[in-house]
């Protein structure tokens, strides 16, 4: 089991209500996220999601055909005033640019095309008014 | 505010096995795996060096953020809202 999926389950049997926790919607939504990237190979999950902060996780993990754990990597994308600052499991800070920024730019418009679509779709559109407010 | 991964720092500090780097993504740098895992299905996993600087346009990031944001707000009824 990768740590988002322990994380996800663990914060999902927490509080169980009648509406769904953030962490549920997240824990949809980085579903959906997973499906942007095509179809990936046996044995293959992602996750792509936005946190309840300014940051954007992809996440991926595989195992063998025995189950065994083959790897397991999380990207964080963190948007930034100045730019978005990319680390690997937490290191390897830098901030990206060109084709790299380009795509995640478009997984994010997919990312918010698809989530309205299919986990909001009761809402009306919302029209962003401003900048979060923790950036 | 923490986001939700806060609460598992293992996530953060994950050492990432290079041997298992070099067998699975030989040759490659993290950041060009990272440039072909963004690759959209149907867009050719063009891995290349990144030399432009224009970046400006991550800006374009926000409004998506916003609206994903309030649309989790209104599915919470605000319970959770910031």
């Amino acid at each position: 089991m990768s740590l988002l999926q322990a994380f996800f389950q663990k914060a999902v049997a927490v509080l169980p209500s009648r509406t769904p926790s953030q962490a549920q919607l997240i824990d949809k939504e980085s579903h959906i996220g997973g499906q942007l990237f095509g179809k990936p190979s046996k044995g293959v999950s992602r996750r792509f999601f936005l946190d309840d902060g300014d940051s954007w996780f992809y996440s991926e993990s595989a195992v063998d055909s025995s189950g065994q754990p083959l790897y397991n990597f999380t990207i964080r994308y963190q948007i930034l005033p100045q730019g978005v600052l990319k680390s690997v499991d937490g290191k390897g800070h830098v901030f990206i640019k060109g084709i790299e920024l380009d795509r995640l730019q478009q997984s994010i418009k997919l990312y918010e095309k698809r989530v309205m679509s299919e986990l909001y779709s009761s809402q009306q559109p919302t029209q962003p008014q401003s900048r979060p407010a923790a950036v | 505010m923490p986001g939700p991964l806060d609460h598992h720092p293992e996530v953060h500090t994950w050492q990432y096995p290079e041997a298992q780097q070099s067998e699975f993504f030989p040759g490659r740098t993290i950041e060009d795996f990272s440039a072909r895992a963004l690759s959209i299905a149907g867009t050719p996993p063009v891995v290349e060096r990144v030399e432009r600087h224009d970046s400006a346009e991550f800006q374009d990031i926000y409004p998506s953020m916003v609206t994903i944001k309030n649309a989790r707000r209104a599915a919470t009824d605000g319970e959770e809202a910031a």
